[in-house]
């Protein structure tokens, strides 16, 4: 009844008004190049894609020290036919070092992001166990795993932990983690310990080491995937030790992308490092285990 | 622990001998006997006397006996005729008798057709210039402020009766005084009787009649007493139509709605667009939303006090409706005349049943509530009376549809259960008691079952909170200046915000279930309270008080001294100030995941994580009479401060309550000020009021919009209300509704950038920076009453947003025709209703 006489209208109405601004994106990791993007925000109202820029300087800065400019390496086709511009650098990057990378654009302030090189997880093991496994069909519904990693003492880590599943022909799918409420559970030093984050199941969980700060740990989790699991089926343990901007930007960004705009949850304002401008200058440091 | 006791009634007896004998003790005198010696002797005796020098006699004469008893020398030294003796724990007063022993006269209000006893009436003595109101339960006892055994007048005003003067003994004996209805068959709409708010002192308390609500226009053809209280200032609804309850700038859970009494969980009936209230039963509602008396506690807002009415105690008596969506029945008469009295009301909307003609065998379903109301109360004696009251309402929404071999099922319910009894002693006409132990439990039920010839799979969700209570007040008035009530509350809350079951049943019939229980989490909590309405002198009114919360959960422990304070100033008889402080703690917090009411949404409790809510409060306003009270101003200031709340994190979608501690942020602050406006019109053809409320109302988390403070989802700015009925003809009124209010506040899409994995996403605004556009609407409400051989009868049509004003109930964002647009749902456009109601 309600629903018969409820009406949609179009409606004018005046959003808050956000100036455009320049976008930043790089994520750090020793051993690998450093690239980095730039482009600029769009008005909410305009469609289509935002296109990259591939005239912007950029340029990059180690503890303070003089900046190095970045030139344009590559170039890469995404899925919405746009071209994306990469800025690269071949300095070398060191655990524990400040990096700052700055971009300009003319008619633009000149925006900035600084991150710090984490240190990696060390030792990191998986022992895997098929769930409610049918030895008839040789296949189970999904994996019960011990993950256990040394966390580097004296610093704050922040950790992404994701699985992948390989497939016929060597591709690589995400598998879900399924965990107890309110999260993975640890032993260690300590007994019995609940982290709590925010990712509780996903592609992607996302901890700090607030609770086991130095110490050896094992994180018990379950993993999901589309299909039923042979023994022989490979999977990627990614172990990621990010840095602190890093952490607070994919968290609230796969928390912004799940949401969407459902009215019944609050949107969520993605967190940034980026002065004066949007994106994410973020370090990373990857550790990964195949198993069996 | 025997011995303890023991010990203690021993020192009792021997105490209370004491006291017995000290003015039998024999003193030796001599000639010279001075006062100065009685009190040395009285000393040794461990008394102290203590006395004006106005009631010393200036010559004493001493016996002749060289012995006297202490009560003899008493009388030697004292003017006991003028003043008396009164004995206290080692010390002796010498008391006016003017003040010491004034009669008091204490009784009831009553209706004097069905005498029923009236809440909230004025009982004014024009004489002495002093004046009460009848409490909860009709009851009201005030000394006369000197010695008097003439006749003494006695005026005595409740809303929508007739003002009353009554000539009387001036005696120490319990009388009842019987108003008579002014409006039953609408002489004139007048608001006679509104609580005079001079003498009550507190300008945060308002009332509403039963007339007043069931004269409002109706929505759907359902008059509803929560919508009624939406009209007041400082009050505002949560989204369209919907019966959440928002006052100065707190959260719809703040907000405790008391049945009789009893805690109420969810007042929403089909979503929250109903409240559970049938204001057929309702006699009377009263909303307190600032400057909280002591014997308040458990939430920051606001206190919603419902009371069903009593049964008519002399005949039989009914009234109802048939309207488009439901009807009502309610019957109330004796059981024993003037000794027993029952009242009973039933309402069902029957929407399911007249669809179910157009739907097929294979495709059935239907969604419909239903409330039943019960109270019956027996009168011992003028002393003693108990009462039973209780609740069930229901909601039920349900679906069976069958395709070929595939049937699926599905079943949501959800409702209250409330039950209590209370027993009234008075002990003597200065002190009042009333004791209850009273039962509320909310629950809701979901169940889906799905079933083909391979599977079947069944579905089951439930949670509920059940409370236990037990009360003890005594209301005592130790003189004409001081009149105390002090309490004691003890509630056990069993809450289970969850419970999952899944089963499953495959070809090769092995049966999987699945259970996700969330625990039960018991908890007591025991308040205390005591406040003293204090009358220092004619200009002067001090309602102050302590109340004292305690909390136990999970082996946590929570307290809190509240200390409240209510002050009067008369200016003028006509102008009074008012200005007050309250500090409240709520232990229990509700989850929900939108501003409707949904039944879905969760109480839970404060834990050994999270900290009860608490907050603090200051008014200060004023009330003036203009026309000879014809109309009433009164503009009122507040201020809150909130502390540990708790809201949801960002882009938490609630789906589950088994973890929800760990989807909220907690240890949020929130500040609310405004200004609140109200000119209420109280007699002649037309009635009502206008009220205007400027408001602010914001938040701050850490863990939200990064630490900074934002606007609260309902941060309107500007309110303006009207809520009038004019009186054409004694068979013929309308009435009207106006809203005009700010927007409520929303998080909206401001930008696009591509993110570090080169998606495009959407930038968001701070919390709440967008504000919704401008809310108006106008309901009108035609009435034609007609007296019949068996009562009466009103024919009712009401417009509901009469000029199909379309509000938006949410803002979504779109893309149509290559751009992205804004687009509004409205859900109410012009509703028209017609009810026919009843009374006999």
């Amino acid at each position: 009844m309600f629903a018969a006489s409820a009406c949609v209208r179009e409606i004018d109405i005046n959003l808050p008004e956000e100036a455009q601004k320049l976008v930043l994106n790089c994520i750090l990791e020793k051993g690998q190049p450093i690239r980095a993007t730039a482009s600029i925000s769009a008005p909410f109202e305009q469609l289509g894609p935002i296109p990259y820029l591939a005239d912007a300087e950029l340029s990059l800065s180690e503890n303070g020290e003089n900046p190095v400019l970045m030139s344009l390496c590559d170039t890469t086709v995404l899925r919405d036919s746009t071209l994306q511009f990469q800025y690269c650098s071949g300095k070398p990057l060191l655990e524990g070092q400040y990096y700052k990378i700055t971009l300009r654009y003319p008619g633009f302030e000149a925006v900035s992001g600084t991150t710090s090189m984490p240190y990696p997880a060390e030792d990191v093991t998986v022992e895997a166990s098929l769930n409610d496994y049918n030895p008839l069909f040789r296949e189970g519904y999904g994996l019960q795993v011990e993950l256990s990693f040394k966390d580097p003492r004296g610093v704050s880590n922040y950790y992404a932990l994701e699985v992948f599943e390989e497939e016929l022909f060597g591709s690589m799918t995400r598998a879900e983690i399924i965990t107890n409420e309110p999260l993975l559970q640890l032993y260690g030093n300590r007994d019995l310990i609940s982290i709590p984050t925010d990712a509780k199941t996903g592609p992607t969980a996302y901890f700090t080491d607030e609770y086991f700060d130095g110490n050896t740990i094992t994180l018990k989790f379950q993993v999901n995937t589309n299909s039923n699991i042979r023994p022989d089926t490979p999977f990627l343990f990614r172990l990621r030790s990010l840095s602190k901007p890093l952490f607070d930007y994919l968290q609230t960004n796969a928390i912004n992308s799940r949401v969407g705009y459902n009215p019944f949850a609050e949107p969520v304002r993605v967190l940034s490092n980026i002065e004066g401008g949007f994106g994410i200058v973020g370090a990373q440091a990857t550790t990964e285990v195949w198993i069996p | 622990m025997k011995a303890f006791f023991s010990f203690l009634l021993v020192f009792s007896f021997v105490y209370l001998a004491g006291q017995k004998n000290v003015l039998e003790e024999k003193l030796s005198i001599h000639p010279a006997y001075a006062l100065n010696d009685f009190k040395q002797d009285l000393k040794e005796l461990g008394y102290s006397l203590s006395y004006r020098q106005t009631s010393l006699i200036e010559k004493p004469v001493l016996p002749k006996e060289k012995q006297a008893a202490v009560e003899e020398l008493l009388s030697v030294f004292f003017d006991l005729k003028a003043f008396e003796v009164r004995l206290r724990p080692n010390k002796l007063l010498i008391i006016n008798r003017q003040t010491g022993k004034t009669n008091v006269i204490s009784g009831f209000v009553e209706d004097v057709n069905s005498k029923e006893r009236l809440i909230g009436a004025n009982v004014f003595f024009p004489q002495f210039g002093i004046g009460t109101s009848s409490n909860t339960y009709g009851f009201f006892s005030i000394p006369l402020p000197a010695q008097n055994t003439d006749p003494v007048e006695i005026k005595v005003s409740y809303l929508g009766y007739e003002d009353t003067v009554f000539s009387i003994p001036s005696i120490n004996k319990l009388q009842t005084f019987y108003l008579t209805e002014s409006n039953t068959l609408l002489d004139e709409a007048v608001v006679s009787g509104a609580k005079n708010r001079h003498l009550s002192g507190n300008l945060g308390n308002l009332e509403l009649s039963p007339n007043e609500i069931n004269n409002m226009p109706v929505f759907f053809g359902e008059q509803d007493l929560v919508k009624s209280v939406q009209m007041l200032p400082g009050v505002q609804g949560t989204s369209e139509g919907n019966i959440g309850l928002v006052v100065r700038g707190g959260s719809p859970d703040q907000n405790l709605i008391l049945l009789d009494g009893v805690p109420v969980y969810n007042i929403s009936h089909l979503f929250g667009y109903f409240s559970v209230f049938n204001t057929d039963a309702i006699k009377n509602v009263s909303l307190t939303k600032g400057g909280f008396p002591a014997r308040y506690g458990g939430r920051l807002s606001s206190i919603v006090e419902v009371n069903m009415k009593e049964g008519n105690m002399e005949q039989f008596h009914g009234t109802g409706s048939i309207g488009l969506l439901s009807s009502k029945l309610t019957l109330e008469g004796p059981l024993i005349k003037n000794k027993t009295s029952f009242m009973i009301s039933g309402r069902r909307t029957y929407f399911d049943l007249l669809a179910q003609p157009f739907l097929n065998d294979e495709s059935r379903g239907g969604a419909y509530f239903y409330d039943v109301a019960l109270k019956v109360n027996h009168k011992f004696s003028a002393k003693e009376r108990i009462y039973l009251s209780m609740y069930l309402g229901r909601d039920n929404i349900y679906y069976d549809r069958t395709s070929g071999e595939e049937n699926a099922k599905g079943a949501f319910g959800y409702g209250n259960v409330t039950g209590v009894i209370r027993y009234n002693y008075i002990f003597n006409t200065r002190l009042f008691s009333n004791t209850s132990l009273a039962y509320t439990r909310y629950k809701l039920d979901i169940a889906l079952e799905d079933q083909d010839p391979f599977e079947y799979t069944a579905t089951r969700y439930f949670s509920d909170i059940t409370d236990y209570r037990f009360r003890h007040e005594l209301e005592y008035t130790y003189s004409s200046r001081h009149h105390i009530k002090t309490g004691v509350l003890y509630s056990f809350h069993q809450f289970r915000p969850g419970a999952f079951i899944y089963e499953e049943e495959d070809a090769n019939n092995r049966l999987d279930s699945l259970l996700q229980l969330s625990p039960y989490t018991n908890t007591h909590d025991v308040s205390l309270y005591i406040e003293d309405e204090w009358k220092l002198n004619q200009k002067w009114r001090l309602n102050s008080g302590l109340h004292y919360a305690t909390y136990f959960v999970n082996g946590a422990f929570y307290n809190s001294l509240q200390p409240r304070l209510i002050a009067r100033y008369l200016f003028k008889p006509d102008w009074s100030f008012q200005g007050s402080y309250s500090y409240m703690m709520q232990a229990v917090h509700l989850l929900t995941s939108s501003g409707s009411n949904l039944p879905t949404d969760l109480w839970v409790s404060s834990n050994e994580n999270i900290a009860p809510q608490r907050a603090h409060q200051w008014n200060l306003g004023s009330t003036k009479d203009l026309y000879k009270g014809a109309l009433e101003f009164t503009a009122e200031a507040y201020y809150k401060y909130f502390s540990d709340l708790i809201t949801f994190r960002e882009g938490t979608l609630f789906r589950t309550s088994l973890n929800w501690e760990n989807q909220v942020a907690t240890g949020g602050t929130g500040n609310a000020w405004g200004l609140e406006l109200f000119l209420r019109k109280k007699t002649g053809k037309t009635t009502g009021w206008i009220g205007y409320t400027l408001a602010w109302s914001q938040r701050r988390f850490r863990e939200v919009n990064d630490g900074l403070t934002f606007p609260y989802k309902y941060d309107r700015r500007h309110e303006l209300k009207l809520s009038a009925i004019h009186t054409f003809s004694k068979r013929f009124f309308m009435s009207v509704n106006f809203i005009l209010n700010s927007g409520i506040r929303a998080t909206v899409p401001i930008a696009s950038y591509r993110d570090v994995n080169g998606n495009q996403e959407v930038l968001w605004s701070r919390r709440n920076a967008y504000t919704y556009p401008t809310y108006n609407r106008a309901d009108i409400g035609f009435n034609w009453v007609k007296k019949t051989r068996w009562g009466s009868r009103t024919w009712n049509i009401s417009l509901y947003n009469a000029y199909n004003r379309l509000n938006p109930y949410f803002i979504f964002f779109a893309t149509e025709d290559g751009r992205r647009v804004a687009n509004k749902i409205s859900v109410f456009p012009v509703l028209p209703s017609v009810s026919y109601l009843f009374r006999f």
